[in-house]
């Protein structure tokens, strides 16, 4: 692979580059535009870097190129897979429409292959996962099989993980030398004699050593009973004993469950549950691909592997050879193996491959992708050439740039990450503006039972503090703006200017609900779209669409429109009082013997709520999604969310559920099942709580002047001028006990998925993870080790990520504890000796202090804050506006229907000429397609050539299928009578058969004529409208059809005409050729 | 004469701007290729209606079937998706058609030599457009000359229409008709505007980017949402002049519309198609229920389904029926059938119809539901074979039409001209239900498309049989893009329409580009052809386009937006679609481009910035929205009036105890929910199940003799029961996937069996009656329900009740041992008869197998729950019972779910309230309530009034 590799540290124009180096290279002509592969992370990215080469060729007027960039195959990697399995779906035997299933119908087939998989193997994995405190096994095996299916390893593969993984876990365990037998027996007196100290220490004791005896108690009662109690029960037991006071009684017990790492029993356990786990995930693999073959469906993850084997194959090979230029790929870092496999093999098929990324950004590891693999790949990429390196940051002031690289330099450099690959130049001084404005900040708080009365104290509500005051800050901070690349300007933040970042979702979604209270907006993407007000409202409504007689769903309506804020009371009185009084009436009905009154419809007194059954009415012939909208428009939602508090959210979450409503019609259309109104519903209601995590998001309003608040994983690659580092207590979260993907000693460029295994050992303690034997155990193998310092280079540059968000000030919240600030998650940042990297001040006085990495230093503001939630705003929200509305229109349709349409016009029979012998019709033909044949021949009929007239006549009727009930004789009929006719009236007039009519009519509102007028016979002084009509029937019903039907169209074109050929109507006639007549119609102006 | 407008493609009235207001023509239409054809057609006597997509597919269906010898290019495609391969192909070979290819072999590739040995299969093919073009052109040249004087003249560059088009063009030109190219866009607004200035920048891109003032000529219109973009965009279009002003929908315009209406414009009226309107689902959810095992969900889905086959009482019947027992013909399901042919004969009777035909009425009502829901199934691993499949689709099309007759009757007077127009043409009042007489137009469609399968089907070999997942892939090639359905009128005085940005013509004083955003007018990538193919193809006359080619038609459509308006020109887009970011249109790079230094900011417009009073040229009409009131979760609530009346039932009362203001909207509100689709599955389902079979085991017809029977036999009896009655009384559980629930569902009722006769036998107990109805009173309050075992002591004649529940053990356990067992001392209670000491009861933890009770004497061998005696929990029920009561006459309604916030209210009118730990507190039971709405939503952090 000819490859060259940019590393692009933050804030260092990477997407410029990558925008600029593509744009020299289709310049150039090296490279065509439908030769690009560009891959990038995100939908978004990919957007982006198209837009900007696109508006580079434009720039240059390059226009012909630029247009042709959407050819290229730029997007993420799964979109560009699905491209080529697309396009290579014969050479693949795929469906030619491959279409990913949605995620839910996935599982489902997940869950169908899963099932059949289990059979008889339940109980047991069952009976080992209790015993083992697995509270749910599925979440292992689920991890299995996905690490499986990103690694592209099959069942075989999983077979072999197995059996290195049994050898792993037996080499962790050592021999088994004790009988579980033996053990057990041995562990019932050193319990007897701690239950006896535990009982006497629980008396009147605190609940603590109540809940020691209870367990001591159980772990008692499952020796007697015969059962064999749960290892973790004994070791959470020992662990809960080892205190002073009880050190003699416990001690017997205590070193007794110790000897449990060598019973065999307990061995048997773990490698039984590992064995059948991976038996289980190898079956499982295969019966998943044999259910999507079944279904005929390929789901997102096969994608990549089905682009893949297409890779693998010389035809495709060898038709993309010819096609393809460039392969570029960003944040190559965060590629998981499979794809590094599709990349390379494009590589070697394109004449040129850059890839660019930084290593330092690798935080997808969680995800599946594989940093270390990565940096073997680049290496081969790089065959001993350095990278090129990105070594300005355009993004930061000069403090955060400066102490970024230093914190870094020293924190990558046990990464094998050089000091030049993270050392960064600022790209110029900061404005003068900024020079008494300290580029950091931090705040603490102290946490703690709150005290009676008090309220609870909690970070999220510290946070929204520390923004309030940062934004209340006189005179006001300042912030960088660009004006244009290289310019900027200074300005005071506002909100939209702040960016908070936590690890957690749930973190993220209490800070922004904590400074929502302050009632500062937040912009979060969150769950919890369906708990909304605005989706419980929105799917009342529907479901209210769907049956009027939802009482529920109209209570909900009724309530969350606020119809009943003013009074709640009294408006449920009414309502309770209705009820009463139709009770009573059903009561007399029955005991009069008379009908029962109807039930009342809930709620029929809200205006919303009634407006939404009428509306259901109209909902019956519509798809779900449109019978959501409906029921958005019918109870009003938009203009009643304007007034509720934060209405970009609102309104933008509106916009979310019409995006479930679309995600359920497809995910109904992926099962092949019915979607309905009801369906929706219930779609809608099963959200808060699935297992899709893209599922119930909310919208994030793009407008608002909002704080962001984000997960740090979430802010790679964005940028603000203020960021706010939280959640900095936050632990690691793997160990060497999760199902760990391991790569091949050496990487194979060629091959780069082979080698690789997964290793899986169960972990026998449910949530306990302190003070264990076996973890001890394992910390100091090889693999323990290995999973410890990937764990620690992984979190180190999620820290490097949060740290270089920042454009112009970086703050810090801390909680401060007895012994300290609580910043476990800044541990990585310690250097060997265990030293931390970075000094943050969050115990100095408040006030100016100092941030500190090595000798360098930086003034930081130090706050302290109390933590605690707002009282409730004071004051009422000012009137929100909204676009008003106006009166309803009341108008024709904009396009004419002449004959539907009354003409102010007398029509009268003037008169029926015969024109020849009426013509047979066989019985009971399709009178429609019978006309078409009519007219069709009457349109083209030459006059003249007997035999093509009949060929003609032969055609139309062939042509319409009713060549059985009419002769062709019979049409040159027709033609020949009508001719006669007509040139006997009015010789040497201009035939115009089937002539389109057009016209604007006059008047307000302004309408359309479109027609086309059957013959219309052209003189010098006027013209002649024939109109022929099929019609066979009666000579009775004929004149009334001509008066009633037949004269309005004609008065319409008439009137058309007059305009067009400004020459007055000389006369109308209907043509009827099957009854062998001409009908002249007068038209007089109705009086 | 006859003056063609030739387009690129067919639809819209843009060509409205070509007529002065009050004009008229005659002999002068805009057409696009379709109409261009047809008109040819009809001038040449040659009918030119190409035939329908699906019926072409299956024509191509049967060519395929005959070339297919296992070793095609397709062939392992073809297993895949067989219909699917057939539309490929079909397509890729109409594209090579509008390309010019003749039907000449081809090489090059394996899957070219396909296509063209497809082409020359005798197999007939219906025309499509390529078709219909090359053989008028081929007439043409034949004729050497045309019947009339054509004159055409292009509105785009001949390279936005394919070469076949170009060639029949060509033809006209040859046999004498008068072709005229068309004009190259030039600027048509003055050079002093912002629209001028973009318009000369666009057109030559050397000339230098125009700088925006933000004059209000050029506007980019931007919201978040959809909707309110189409709030900003109609209060935009009320500044007038609509009749003067283009619209290109190319999204959402059913958003728009409403909009337009709700602001009292004229709705434009686009119609939009889908696929999944209800009327369309009919035939799939029938052919669904032609294999076996019928999956209950989908009959519940087509009895849901609106204007569905049944009347409305016999749906909810079956509905019914298949929540009490979710299986397609259950003993439920039966039972309701007979129920419902009963009651449409005691209809008929009160419609003064004489006994018999009241009798012949249910008949027939029992019969269309057989002919339904019942009928020979299909193994759904073998599929249905096609002559059944036909059949089936012909019976729903016939019921398809009938359905539509009596609306048709009602719409008539609505018919529609046809003519070059787009597909909206009724009228009337927006706000009138459009579908009110409408209804018959989608049922029509939906019976053709029926009629289309059946085609499609009875092409295929008799002896085919078709699997599910075949069927619906058929199914879908029917369908096509569904139905269409405009939801307002068209109405006078909306702005002219393009479908398509290159159809936009010039002329008009204004140009919306409605739906700005990526994906939308943009076209596929092309063909992916290969270096040998491409040879091939030229070899064979075939004119691929270039690389880019019609991406510059493209980019060369976007342009004429722009170009085509004389005063203003606006685009519209929103921001996010669904919850995910939406980008912008990639034409709105080059804008940026030729706007210098970023001016085109200075002529985009914000709603937010627009409401704000801020940033719009044009003042937006708005009102002020009154902030809502805060609504906060209230825990008590005044309401006068309630009182505890009517027989209760154990649930009722234990809903009561729990959380009154729960029981004071369910019950004295009667708020109950409507229709769902929500039949039982897992736990509940197999709860049912289980009670029943249990039942039946002691009590059936078939019941087991407890003086013979032991255990094993219980366990095997009730095993083999399981087994024959899942597929109808539980048929979730036989569906694939459903195998490891129903092995542990068969296990657990075989342990819980083996587990009932342990218990009664040690107990000497033995069942009486099952599912016994039983009434007594509580606290003066008259009391009625249903106990699932009612037993009595062989020795004694004592009785006893037996509540059988799937799991809970622990939960069932700490309800006892607190005092708060309220059912099992109703149940005792009213078996009991009232008064006195209570007979013994228990719960039977099916799962468990257990037995627990607190009269453990009755029951030996059972769980002893150390706890308060029935009657103790009896009297604590009664205690807060009074309390309740006492709140209610007092006007006050506790929501109980927050801890706080109530009491103290509640406990000055009534007395103390029991602690959060004593017996007499009942937990809400908030997680079965669907009353949540009024306890958990907040809105506003303001204080409240
Ligand atoms: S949600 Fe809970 S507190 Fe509210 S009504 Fe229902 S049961 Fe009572």
């Amino acid at each position: 692979m000819n490859g060259d590799l940019v590393s692009a540290g933050a804030g260092t124009g990477k997407t410029y580059t990558l925008a600029k180096r593509l744009y020299e290279e289709l310049d150039a002509g090296r490279v065509r535009p439908e030769g690009v592969v560009a891959f990038t992370y995100t939908v978004k990215a990919a957007r982006e870097l198209e837009s900007r080469i696109r508006k580079r060729l434009l720039g240059a007027g390059k226009v012909e190129l630029a247009a042709r960039v959407r050819d290229g195959y730029i997007g993420t990697i799964h979109a560009v897979c699905q491209r080529l399995a697309r396009e290579f779906a014969l050479e693949a035997g795929l469906s030619p429409f491959l279409d990913p299933i949605p995620e839910p119908e996935r599982r489902k087939l997940l869950a169908l292959a899963r099932a059949g998989v289990l059979r008889g193997r339940e109980v047991r994995l069952n009976e080992l996962a209790e015993r083992l405190a697995v509270q749910d096994w599925g979440e292992p095996l689920r991890k299995v099989v996905d690490a499986a299916r990103q690694n592209g390893l099959g069942a075989a593969d999983l077979r072999a993980s197995a059996t290195r993984s049994r050898e792993g876990l037996l080499r962790l365990l050592g021999p088994a030398t004790l009988d579980e037998a033996i053990y057990l027996a041995g562990l019932r007196a050193p319990l007897a004699a701690l239950l006896r100290a535990l009982e006497s220490d629980a008396e009147g004791g605190a609940a603590t050593a109540r809940e020691r005896l209870a367990g001591a108690r159980r772990l008692e009662a499952a020796l007697a009973a015969g059962r064999r109690p749960t290892w973790k029960a004994q070791v959470q037991l020992a662990n809960a004993v080892d205190m002073r006071r009880l050190a003699a009684a416990a001690a017997p017990f205590r070193e007794h469950v110790a000897r449990h790492l060598e019973c065999r029993g307990f061995h048997d356990d773990l490698l039984e549950l590992q064995r059948v786990l991976f038996e289980v995930a190898a079956d499982t693999l295969d019966a998943f691909a044999e259910e999507k073959r079944a279904a005929r469906v390929v789901d997102f993850g096969d994608m990549l592997a089905l682009a893949h084997d297409l890779l693998g194959r010389p035809a495709v090979q060898a038709a993309l050879r010819d096609r393809l230029d460039l392969v570029l790929v960003d944040e190559v870092q965060d590629i998981s193996p499979l794809q590094l496999a599709v990349v390379t093999a494009l590589g070697a098929l394109a004449r040129k491959s850059v890839w660019v990324g930084d290593r330092k950004q690798a935080i997808f590891g969680f995800q599946g992708s594989d940093p270390e693999l990565m940096t073997a790949a680049i290496d081969a990429v790089l065959r001993g050439r350095a990278p090129e390196i990105l070594g300005t940051s355009y993004r930061s002031r000069v403090a955060l740039v400066e102490a970024a690289s230093e914190l870094f330099a020293g924190a990558f450099a046990g990464q094998g990450i050089p000091r030049e690959q993270v050392v960064l130049a600022p790209e110029k001084p900061d404005p003068p503006g900024l020079a008494g404005q300290a580029p950091f900040a931090c705040w603490r708080w102290t946490g703690g039972r709150p005290r009676d009365g008090e309220p609870a104290r909690s970070e999220a509500h510290a946070i929204a503090e520390a923004v309030e005051r940062l934004l209340a800050t006189e005179p006001p901070i300042q912030v960088r703006e660009r004006v244009e690349r290289g310019v900027d300007r200074l300005r005071p933040a506002t909100a939209r200017d702040v960016a908070v970042l936590a690890f957690r979702n749930g973190r993220c979604s209490d800070v922004a609900t904590a400074l929502r209270q302050r009632g500062i907006p937040a912009r979060v993407a969150t769950a919890g779209l369906s708990e909304t007000p605005e989706g419980r409202l929105a799917r009342a409504a529907v479901a209210l669409l769907a049956d009027p007689r939802d009482g529920v769903a109209a209570l909900e309506v009724s309530w969350i429109s606020g119809t009943g804020a003013s009074d709640p009371d009294g408006w449920l009185s009414r309502h309770l009082a209705t009820v009463a009084a139709w009770r009573a009436r059903r009561a007399e009905a029955v005991a009069a013997g008379t009908p029962a009154p109807r039930r009342p419809l809930a709620f029929a007194d809200d205006a919303r709520v009634e407006a939404l059954r009428a509306a259901s009415r109209r909902a019956g012939a519509l798809s779900p999604s449109e019978a959501f909208d409906l029921a958005l428009r019918a109870g009003g939602l938009p203009e009643l969310l304007r007034s509720w508090p934060e209405p970009a959210q609102a309104l933008a979450n509106l916009e979310a559920l019409r995006g479930e409503a679309r995600v359920y019609q497809d995910l109904c259309a992926a099962r092949r099942t019915a979607a309905t109104a009801l369906g929706l519903v219930e779609h809608l209601g099963s959200l808060a709580g699935g297992e899709d995590e893209n599922a119930d998001r909310q919208a994030t309003p793009t407008a608002d002047d909002a704080v962001t608040v984000s997960t740090w994983h979430r802010s790679k690659g964005l940028e603000w001028p203020i960021v706010i580092l939280s959640d900095l207590n936050h632990g690691r979260d793997r160990s060497v006990f999760d199902p760990t993907t391991v790569a091949a000693p050496a990487f194979d460029f060629a091959a780069p998925l082979a080698g690789r295994w997964i290793r899986f050992w169960p972990w026998p303690y449910g949530d306990l993870s302190k003070d264990l034997a076996l973890a001890d155990r394992a910390a100091v193998m090889p693999e323990g080790v290995e999973a410890e310092a990937r764990e620690r280079r992984e979190r180190v540059r999620l820290l490097y990520v949060g740290f270089t968000r920042a454009r112009d000030l970086l703050g810090f919240v801390s909680e401060a504890g007895s012994d300290g600030p609580r910043t476990k998650a800044l541990d990585p940042l310690r250097d060997g000796a265990g030293v931390p990297r970075i000094s943050i001040p969050f115990e100095r006085a408040v006030g100016l202090a100092k941030v500190e990495v090595g000798k360098a230093a930086w003034p930081c503001m130090v706050g302290e804050l109390a933590a605690v939630p707002p009282g409730a705003l004071r004051g009422a929200r000012r009137p929100a506006p909204w676009y008003a509305p106006g009166p309803p229109l009341v108008v024709p349709p904009e396009i004419v229907n002449p004959s539907g349409e009354p003409f102010p016009v007398s029509a009268t029979v003037k008169g029926v000429a015969p024109l020849g012998a009426r013509s047979a019709l066989a019985s009971a033909p399709d009178m429609k397609a019978v006309g078409d044949a009519v007219h069709g021949f009457l349109a083209a009929d030459p006059g003249s050539d007997p035999a093509s007239r009949r060929e003609l006549a032969r055609r139309m009727l062939d042509g319409h299928g009713v060549a059985a009930a009419l002769a062709p004789d019979t049409l040159l009929a027709a033609g020949d009578a009508l001719r006669a006719w007509a040139e006997a009236r009015w010789p040497g007039a201009t035939w115009h058969r089937e002539w389109p009519l057009r016209a604007r009519l006059d008047g307000a509102p302004p309408r359309l004529l479109v027609g086309e007028a059957d013959l219309v016979l052209e003189t010098a002084h006027g013209f002649v409208l024939v109109d022929h009509k099929s019609f066979p029937g009666s000579a009775a019903e004929r004149d009334r059809r001509l008066v009633e039907e037949y004269a309005p169209q004609l008065a319409w074109y008439a009137r058309a005409l007059e305009r067009a050929l400004g020459k007055p109507l000389l006369g109308a006639f209907v043509h009827f050729p099957l009854r062998a007549e001409i009908a002249e119609v007068g038209l007089g102006a109705k009086a | 004469m006859l003056q063609l407008l030739l387009t690129p493609h067919d639809g819209g009235t843009a060509w409205r701007h070509a007529l002065a207001p009050g004009e008229a023509r005659a002999g002068w239409e805009s057409v696009g290729p379709y109409g261009l054809a047809k008109r040819v057609g009809r001038l040449l006597g040659f009918p030119a209606e190409p035939a329908a997509a699906p019926e072409r597919v299956a024509a191509f269906v049967a060519r395929l079937d005959r070339d297919d010898d296992g070793k095609r290019a397709y062939s392992a495609s073809r297993q895949a998706d067989p219909f699917g391969v057939a539309s490929f192909l079909l397509g890729a070979r109409d594209r090579l058609r509008l390309a010019g290819w003749t039907g000449a072999a081809l090489a090059g590739s394996d899957r070219l030599a396909d296509v063209s040995r497809l082409e020359a299969r005798p197999e007939p093919l219906p025309p499509g457009l390529p078709d219909l073009l090359a053989r008028l052109a081929a007439e043409l040249r034949r004729a050497g000359r045309v019947p009339a004087q054509i004159a055409v003249t292009l509105s785009a560059p001949r390279e936005a229409f394919a070469p076949l088009v170009l060639a029949l063009l060509d033809a006209l030109a040859a046999a004498g008709a008068t072709v005229t190219g068309a004009t190259p866009d030039a600027p048509l607004a003055p050079a002093g505007t912002d629209l001028g200035r973009l318009q000369r920048a666009l057109v030559d891109p050397r000339a230098p980017a125009a700088r925006l003032s933000g004059d209000g000529s050029v506007l980019l219109l931007e919201a978040d949402t959809a909707l309110e973009a189409a709030e900003l965009c109609s209060d935009f279009l009320r500044g007038g002049a609509l009749d003067a002003t283009t619209l290109l929908a190319a999204a959402e315009p059913d958003v728009l519309d409403a909009a337009l209406v709700r602001q009292g414009l004229p709705a434009v009226g686009l119609s939009v198609a889908s696929r999944l309107r209800p009327h369309l689902q009919v035939l799939p959810l029938r052919l669904a229920l032609a294999f076996s095992p019928q999956e209950p969900f989908r009959a519940a889905e087509l009895l849901v389904l609106p204007g569905g086959p049944l009347p409305g009482f016999a749906r909810a019947r079956l509905l019914d029926a298949l929540g009490e027992m979710p299986g397609v013909w259950s003993p439920a399901w039966r039972d309701a059938v007979a129920a419902i042919g009963q009651e449409a004969a005691r209809r008929a009777r009160e419609s003064d119809e004489t006994e018999a035909d009241a009798a012949a009425e249910g008949a027939r009502l029992r019969e269309r539901i057989d002919a339904w829901f019942g009928g020979e199934l299909a193994d759904a691993g073998v599929g249905l074979p096609v002559p059944r499949a036909a059949a089936i689709a012909r019976d729903v099309a016939a019921w398809l039409r009938s359905r539509a007759a009596p609306a048709d009757r009602a719409a008539r007077g609505a018919a529609t001209p046809g003519a070059n127009g787009d597909a909206g043409r009724r009228g009337g009042d927006p706000h009138e239900p459009a579908e009110r007489g409408e209804d018959a137009a989608p049922w029509a469609h939906a019976a053709a498309v029926a009629r289309t399968f059946e085609r499609m089907l009875l092409s295929r070999p008799p002896g085919e049989r078709l699997r599910p997942v075949a069927l619906m892939q058929l199914h879908a090639l029917a369908v096509g893009a569904g139905s269409e359905r405009a939801p307002w009128p068209a109405q006078a005085g909306r702005p002219a329409v393009a479908l398509l940005a290159a159809d936009v013509l010039p002329g008009a004083r204004r140009v919306i580009w409605w739906g700005f955003v990526q994906d939308v007018e943009v076209g596929d990538a092309p063909d992916a052809w290969s270096e040998p193919e491409r040879a091939a193809l030229a070899a064979a006359g075939v004119t691929l386009p270039a690389p880019g080619a019609a991406r510059a038609v493209e980019a060369w459509s976007w342009r004429r937006v722009v170009l085509a308006a004389r005063d203003g020109v606006a685009f519209v887009r929103w921001r996010l679609s669904g919850a995910e970011v939406l980008q912008p249109h990639p034409f709105l790079d080059e804008l940026e481009t030729r706007a210098a230094g970023g001016s085109l900011a200075a002529c985009t417009v914000g709603s937010e910035a627009a409401l704000a009073g801020r940033a719009a040229p044009w003042p937006p009409r708005t009102v002020a929205v009154d902030p809502a009131r805060p609504i906060r979760p209230r825990t008590l609530w005044r309401v006068p009036g309630i009182a505890l009346s009517g027989t209760q039932s154990a649930t009722q009362l234990r809903a009561l105890l729990g959380c009154p203001f729960h029981w004071a909207l369910e019950y004295a509100g009667d708020l109950r929910p409507g229709r769902a689709l929500d039949l039982p599955e897992g736990s509940q389902l197999l709860g049912d199940f289980a009670h029943r079979l249990l039942q039946d085991l002691l009590l059936g017809p078939e019941r087991l003799s407890l003086d013979s029977a032991t255990e094993a036999d219980a366990r095997a009896r009730v095993e083999r029961a399981f087994d024959a009655r899942v597929a109808t009384e539980a048929a979730p559980l036989v569906l694939r996937g459903s195998e490891l629930e129903r092995e542990r569902g068969r296990r657990l009722v075989g342990r819980a069996a083996a587990a009932l006769v342990r218990h009664l036998r040690a107990g000497d107990w033995v069942p009486v009656a099952a599912e016994q109805e039983l009434a007594g009173e509580f606290q003066g309050h008259p009391l009625a329900g249903f106990a699932d075992l009612v037993v009595e002591r062989r020795r004694d004649g004592a009785r006893a009740v037996i509540d059988l529940k799937l799991s809970g053990f622990d939960y069932r356990r700490t309800e006892l041992e607190s005092g708060r067992g309220l059912q099992l001392a109703l149940y005792a209670s009213m078996l009991g008869g009232g008064g006195g000491r209570l007979p013994p009861a228990a719960y039977l933890i099916l799962q468990d197998g257990e037995l627990l009770t607190v009269t453990p004497q009755a029951f030996p061998g059972g769980v002893a729950v150390e706890g308060p005696s029935l009657e103790e929990s009896l009297s604590i029920a009664g205690g807060t019972l009074a309390l309740w009561r006492k709140a209610f006459e007092a006007g006050w309604v506790p929501a109980t779910m927050r801890k706080s916030g109530w009491e103290d209210d509640v406990a000055a009118i009534v007395g103390p309230i029991p602690g959060p730990k004593d017996p007499g507190r009942y937990p809400p039971q908030c997680e079965f309530c669907r009353f949540t709405a009024l306890c958990r939503v907040q809105l506003g952090a303001e204080e409240l009034p």
